[in-house]
């Protein structure tokens, strides 16, 4: 992408991580299933990294393509512990809907 | 780099890496040693591994030098309060690891130890981050080996819950704090090191542009906010703490706690430095609101874990407090306090899951008798609420001291003191948690059960740590000076 093309569509780089960030918010709290509430949050994780790598090309500064490689392995070791984790509470209660998961109150 | 400045670094992050090896050796073994010949071994390697951690950690601290050390361009910064931190992490361990010696489901579990190491690790190179990359892979470290603590034990339906339910909140609250940090990097034009961002700040602060700030500010303060347990980020600590095996919930409760203070105090006072007269007000608002909806509620609890989860989210309101009287009064204030949590809450943890063991119920009511059935038991736990309630002459009354005095002592820039009402407030909430606390005590202390007779057994672990922590509760209470005087030096290394 050549350099003024890409200070065209800064804002809209901003923006679409800014949706996509809010989307995933509004995910998280609306749904209640455990599988799709997680997939929310990589929204969120991935709207970050999108943020990270608009600025980073538009100040010139590599440190925000780095981050988001540290950002993608951290994701990856999220998701492998996450979904052990729904694996496990789907064997005790045949169910991933969190009002479901309601053993613990008080 | 060269080769020296390597070696620096090398020595500089020393504790880390000796606790890397440890977990790598204790999760070897766990693959390679037949299934009924565990025993304890990896529980002594632990142990073992913790306490030559802390000597270095001491030898370290003993020569540090007057500047920090800054380590991997920039990247890890070591002084004093980063070495103050590290040997709370490093006793935490130590005790955590002594109190999971004799507890069903993973006293003899390599893969549970090795966790808690990782974890130790990852809340190690919190507590050192210099720049935001480290931030976040240091705390996500020290979360995901959390997340699958906390859900450790399989065949139980609380465990799996209460890991599952940390990991949700984890997950979105580190994701909101990732977002409030990439518009940081943004709004800084591009820069990742804590001082380049904190010089930034100052041009933009003296330029008043300080709203579109402000939302990151927000942003990450949800991340800190969850971490230390902070209304209104704080729904997930109870069920948490309640379903947890009880020494990953006391590892919980203390460490990571503790690493999450680190972090709020180096951002808020060093990188969002500049933005102090925007951020007090908000922050002194969360510690308000946290410490008071903290004791109201824990009042309510007749789960004795539950109620100290709740006793847990007070503490960190009065922490705050001692983070909104920026300076060195306050972070000295905040390093004492939790230096003393950590011994308090670890010692109430291991009551609360010896008494778990004996009647096979977390309520309350059923600890009734325990001072008959074991004084030394009993006694732990009278000094462990007594502390945690701000008694003289315990530990506990020292940090509740400092902090209320640091919000006295505080001045704003224009020379007025904003913060009065702020400590009045936190005496009051110290009396009404006092009801809560002595009903515990009450609960032990007179009223009658069956079988009170019977003695209680302890095993070695248990009374080794309730030893250790009574006597640091007793001790740090009657010479406060010494840990203040490190915590004074510590709080002025921040700078």
């Amino acid at each position: 992408m050549s350099n003024t093309s890409f200070v065209a569509l800064f804002p809209l780089f901003i923006g679409l991580s800014v949706v996509l960030f809010s989307l995933g918010v509004i995910g998280v709290l609306v749904r209640r299933n455990a599988i799709i509430i997680f997939m929310s949050v990589e929204l969120m994780l991935n709207a970050a990294n999108l943020a990270f790598i608009a600025f980073a090309r538009s100040f010139n500064q590599i440190d925000g393509q780095v981050f988001v490689f540290f950002v993608m392995v951290v994701a990856a070791a999220e998701v492998a512990v996450g979904l052990a984790l729904i694996v496990a509470i789907f064997r005790s209660k045949q169910s991933i809907n969190v009002d479901d998961i309601n053993q613990l109150k008080g | 780099m060269t080769g020296e400045q390597l070696l620096q670094g090398l020595w500089a992050i020393l504790p880390e890496i000796v606790l890397l090896l440890l977990g790598i050796l204790v999760i070897t073994i766990d693959l390679i040693k037949p299934g009924q010949r565990k025993g304890r071994t990896f529980g002594a390697l632990t142990i073992g591994g913790a306490l030559v951690t802390t000597l270095i950690i001491i030898y370290q601290a003993i020569n540090q030098p007057p500047e920090p050390v800054l380590a991997f361009a920039g990247m890890v910064r070591i002084d004093l309060f980063v070495q103050m931190f590290r040997l709370m992490f490093s006793v935490a361990l130590l005790l955590a690891a002594l109190i999971s010696l004799d507890v069903k489901g993973v006293k003899t579990n390599g893969e549970f130890y090795g966790l808690l190491i990782f974890s130790t690790v990852g809340m190690g190179f919190m507590a050192a981050s210099n720049n935001i990359v480290m931030l976040y892979v240091g705390l996500e470290t020290t979360s995901i080996a959390l997340y699958m603590l906390a859900g450790f034990i399989r065949e139980s339906t609380v465990s799996t819950e209460a890991g599952m339910k940390y990991f949700l909140f984890g997950a979105f609250t580190s994701t909101i704090l990732l977002y409030g940090l990439s518009l940081l990097f943004g709004f800084t034009g591009g820069k990742t090191g804590y001082a380049e961002i904190a010089a930034t700040l100052q041009q933009l602060a003296a330029q008043q542009e300080t709203l579109p700030l402000m939302v990151a500010l927000v942003l990450i303060a949800v991340g800190f906010g969850f971490k230390v347990a902070a209304v209104p980020f704080h729904m997930w600590t109870p069920d948490v703490y309640e379903g947890s095996p009880t020494p990953i919930t006391a590892f919980i409760s203390v460490a990571s706690k503790a690493a999450g203070f680190a972090v709020f105090i180096r951002f808020f006072l060093i990188v969002f430095g500049p933005l102090q007269e925007q951020w007090i007000g908000f922050v002194a608002l969360l510690a308000a609101v946290t410490m008071t909806l903290g004791n109201l509620v824990a009042m309510q609890q007749r789960n004795f874990k539950r109620m100290l989860a709740y006793s847990s989210i007070a503490q960190a309101g009065y922490l705050l407090i001692g983070v909104t009287a920026v300076g060195e009064l306050g972070t000295a204030a905040v390093l004492f306090y939790l230096a003393t949590y950590v011994l308090t809450n670890i010692a109430a943890f291991a009551v609360a899951e010896i008494a778990t063991n004996a009647t096979g119920s977390e309520l309350i009511k059923d600890m009734a008798g325990l001072s008959r059935r074991a004084p030394g038991i009993a006694f732990a736990l009278l000094a462990a609420m007594l502390s945690l309630a701000g008694v003289p002459p315990l530990a506990g009354f020292f940090g509740k001291f400092y902090v209320f005095q640091a919000a006295i002592g505080y001045t704003n820039p224009t020379g007025q003191n904003s913060l009065v009402w702020l400590a009045i407030l936190g005496v009051l909430n110290s009396i009404v948690a006092l009801y809560y606390y002595l009903m515990v005590l009450k609960v032990t202390y007179v009223d009658r059960a069956e079988g009170e007779d019977v003695p209680l057994t302890t095993s070695g672990g248990f009374k080794l740590a309730l030893a250790t922590t009574v006597a640091g509760m007793i001790f740090f209470g009657i010479f406060a000076t010494p840990l203040y005087t490190l915590s004074t030096l510590a709080a002025q290394a921040v700078r």
